[in-house]
């Protein structure tokens, strides 16, 4: 059982405490729930670019790395679709510098011309080191698009178009902040050999001065029901060919959420899993495979996808696939075999836990999905499901009717 | 105005001493070396085997990491003979996750188990080490797959940048040196492995971590105990010696019409670990370009925006070490990102380092000790 007490205060910032006797270190742990889902669609981007510059320093501690650096700490932090992550780590007994260095930066952040600027380069070459200048780089953005048409995931966190990024202003940063960085949009969540009472304290020394400020959302428009299949066909100078699939799929919340990502490790968690073993191992098509769920906050996508080996056309690959999916969507699985993937799954969420920050981290995460308590109950709620929610989840998901195909062509380099 | 209370830092201190058990070591009745860690406050356990059999022993490219990749791929068990699927099958069902690493010097296997699967899960682990058959259909299919990662991989500037930086200091025909090529899978086979399993994988150094009962150590320490008492016999004439290595300087280029940035690799043979000055040359190497504060970092990506991230580090192994820069870098940067890192070099030869910023350094690698140290994160 993971401990944590929750409390809100009057600004609005939610705060969550976890005590661990064991540790030297404290982590602090500040979400935003922001994330590129909350852009407007003309400067995609913004929120992970945003996120660059909250380290360019604030009031009082006009420099934020020196500080931390000087007390032992370490931080970084995170962009996703659906909100953005902060973190530090320190020794226990500077927790007040990063509480310290984490609330100036909410109450009185320091943007600048320069840093923006300077932010911006930054930004780009990340875009080229992560996207451009990587073989298959350019399949999220692909992807996306193909399978989004006016929700705001159709364009991943890094943004749409380098020019969106290019022509960020200091108006629209200071925009953005206002917007969504008020306590009332945030989770601090911290984690130490400290009481819970003590931890509380020093939150509220820090953070309850901030004053309230409304947060003003813009809700990114609904997703239409896919009718009919999709697909695009691209050429690139890769060494083999790939395919991806994306079917829309539970949203992380949905209560078939579980039985999805169940459904995911039984076709691709392993050596042993389906696909693996029928497509990899038995019939040589495919180098690697995989199959995953985007587990974002308002809809979800599975995803399947794999390079082929050399000669294997993508047609033949797609239908090896296909078959694959619409045995376990027709036959039950065996229950030795929705055994195995649960122990899996429970294992893997037990060596999650093992670091004071994942703990802490996990706990802000669940409270922004809306259920803290998830942190604790997941193991159960997985425990609970059955060969049959399987198969139905399976025929759901895999509908021809639905199917976003992404055929990547190699050609010469 | 009176002043906030946010006007100055809060005051900062470091643990005095670092909480850090030591492992505790046992010697088996067979000689083997066996540490314990206690770790940890979930029934969960890892159990890792170095052998040392990096790829600088091998007597043809690709042979050690061909191996420790292919010996979960059968072996001979009590149940009798277990193929791939079935090996796979097993620690899947148990919830264990198997992984395996290998560098110059050492290779490296592990099972992570929960508790209550510790037995099963290890005792197959033990067959797999140390009972396996290399089948010679797994090896095909593992040969042609890993030729098509290589290919990919060597599409990659950042590797290719690595891969002549190596050899550029350590010669391409020396074992620190060499980089393997896609069709040199084609050339290994089942003997290749057999022969290299049984000369460098029957003494290995164990360690296991976890919440452990006693119980569950007097089964490890028995099971390891099985393996017989004799010492390697391997002729060194088997395996490549390392040669003083002569080191390249200057600029060597590759050119590609696609890229969109540039990877830079640049640096130095230097001592490894055993040195003396090894310590001071981490603060040094640290202060340049090891954390996000560094010189290179402040210079390079947060005042010039050339780069998302330049690094400097050491690398330490068995019988040299290495001094490296990396970045990815904008293609038009290029010429003024080395003019910097010059002169930040430079700087560090000419000035001494200001007191403030070599104890920020100090503190922060103190801090990264104590994380590196954190109980639980050794067992995973």
């Amino acid at each position: 059982m993971i401990n944590y007490e929750k409390h809100i205060l009057e600004n609005g910032l939610t705060v969550i405490t976890h005590h661990d006797a064991s540790t030297p270190l404290a982590t602090i742990n500040m979400l935003y729930k922001v994330g590129s889902v909350n852009e407007d669609p003309q400067q995609t981007g913004f929120a992970h670019l945003f996120e660059h510059l909250m380290f360019s320093g604030s009031k009082h501690a006009p420099d934020f790395d020196a500080p931390l650096q000087m007390a032992g700490g370490e931080n970084n932090a995170f962009t996703t679709n659906d909100y953005t992550n902060y973190y530090i780590t320190l020794p226990t007994q500077n927790l007040d510098t990063g509480l310290w260095l984490e609330s100036d930066r909410l109450l009185a952040p320091k943007f600048t011309k320069s840093a923006l600027k300077t932010q911006i380069q930054v930004v780009l070459e990340e875009y080229n080191q992560r996207y451009l200048n990587q073989p298959y780089g350019d399949v999220q953005f692909l992807l996306r698009a193909l399978a989004f048409k006016a929700h705001s995931y159709r364009w991943p966190t890094i943004g749409i178009d380098p020019q969106h990024i290019a022509q960020a202003q200091l108006t629209d940063v200071k925009e953005f902040f206002d917007r969504f960085y008020c306590p009332e949009n945030a989770i601090l969540s911290i984690g130490s050999n400290l009481s819970h009472e003590i931890m509380l304290q020093k939150a509220r020394y820090w953070f309850e001065d901030i004053p309230y400020r409304k947060c003003n959302k813009i809700q990114s428009p609904s997703e239409p029901v896919q009718t009919a299949p999709r697909t695009q066909r691209v050429q690139r100078k890769v060494p083999s060919n790939a395919i991806y699939m994306a079917f829309p799929a539970p949203a992380r919340m949905h209560p078939d959420f579980g039985a999805s990502d169940l459904l995911s490790d039984l076709l691709a968690n392993g050596k042993s899993a389906r696909l693996y073993r029928k497509l990899v191992e038995e019939q040589a098509l495919f180098s690697s495979i995989d199959a995953y769920l985007t587990a974002d906050f308002d809809y979800g996508l599975m995803i399947v996808c794999g390079k082929t080996m050399e000669g294997v056309d993508l047609s033949r690959a797609e239908a090896a696939i296909w078959e694959e999916l619409n045995k376990i969507k027709q036959q039950l699985v065996s229950d030795y075999e929705l055994d195995k993937v649960k122990n899996k799954s429970e294992s893997a969420h037990a060596f999650n836990e093992t670091s004071l920050s994942q703990i802490v981290g996990n706990l802000a995460y669940c409270d922004m999905l809306g259920d803290i308590d998830l942190v604790n109950t997941e193991d159960e709620l997985y425990a609970k499901i059955q060969t049959p929610d399987i198969r139905r989840v399976a025929q759901s998901i895999f509908d021809p009717k639905h199917c976003n195909t992404l055929y990547y062509e190699a050609i010469q380099a | 105005m009176k002043p906030s209370k946010r006007s100055t830092a809060p005051g900062t201190s470091l643990p005095e001493t670092l909480t850090y058990t030591a492992p505790e070591h046992i010697v088996l009745p067979n000689g083997l070396d066996m540490y314990i860690i206690r770790a940890g406050s979930l029934e969960l356990n890892r159990i890792s085997l170095f052998h040392h059999a990096g790829t600088r022993f091998q007597p043809k490219t690709l042979v050690a990491s061909t191996v420790v990749s292919q010996l979960a791929e059968a072996a001979r068990t009590r149940d009798g003979l277990l193929l791939s699927q079935e090996i796979a099958e097993r620690w899947d069902y148990m919830g264990s996750i198997y992984d395996t690493n290998i560098d110059r010097d050492f290779s490296q296997q592990s099972i992570y188990s929960l508790n209550r699967q510790l037995e099963k899960s290890a005792e197959l682990f033990f067959d797999t080490t140390f009972q396996p058959v290399f089948p010679e259909d797994a090896l095909q299919i593992y040969r042609t797959k890993q030729r098509e990662q290589l290919i990919q991989q060597n599409q990659r500037s950042e590797y290719q940048a690595r891969k002549k930086y190596m050899a550029a200091l350590f010669g391409s025909d020396s074992p620190y040196g060499h980089s393997a090529e896609p069709d040199d899978y084609l050339q290994v086979t089942t003997q290749d492995l057999k022969d290299f399993h049984t000369h460098f994988y029957s003494r290995p150094c164990i360690v296991v971590a976890g919440k452990f009962n006693d119980p569950h150590l007097h089964f490890l320490s028995d099971l390891f105990s099985r393996l017989p008492a004799t010492e390697l016999n391997r002729p060194v004439s088997m395996y490549p010696q390392i040669k003083p290595a002569k080191q390249a300087t200057g600029f060597q280029y590759i050119t590609r019409e696609d890229a969109a940035q540039s990877s830079l690799r640049m640096g130095k043979i230097l001592f490894n670990k055993e040195h003396p000055d090894y310590l001071g040359m981490q603060v040094l190497s640290t202060v340049l370009g090891g954390y996000f504060g560094s010189r290179l970092m402040k210079n390079i990506r947060e005042e010039k925006g050339y780069t998302y991230g330049i690094y400097s580090g050491l690398s330490s192994m068995e019988k040299a070490g290495m001094f490296t820069i990396s970045a990815e870098i904008g293609n038009e940067y290029v010429e003024p990102c080395m003019t910097e890192i010059h002169k930040e070099i430079l700087r560090l030869q000419q000035e001494l380092i200001p007191n403030e910023e070599l104890e920020m350094v100090k503190n922060f690698m103190i801090g990264d000790l104590l994380r590196a140290l954190e109980p639980g994160r050794n067992c995973h």
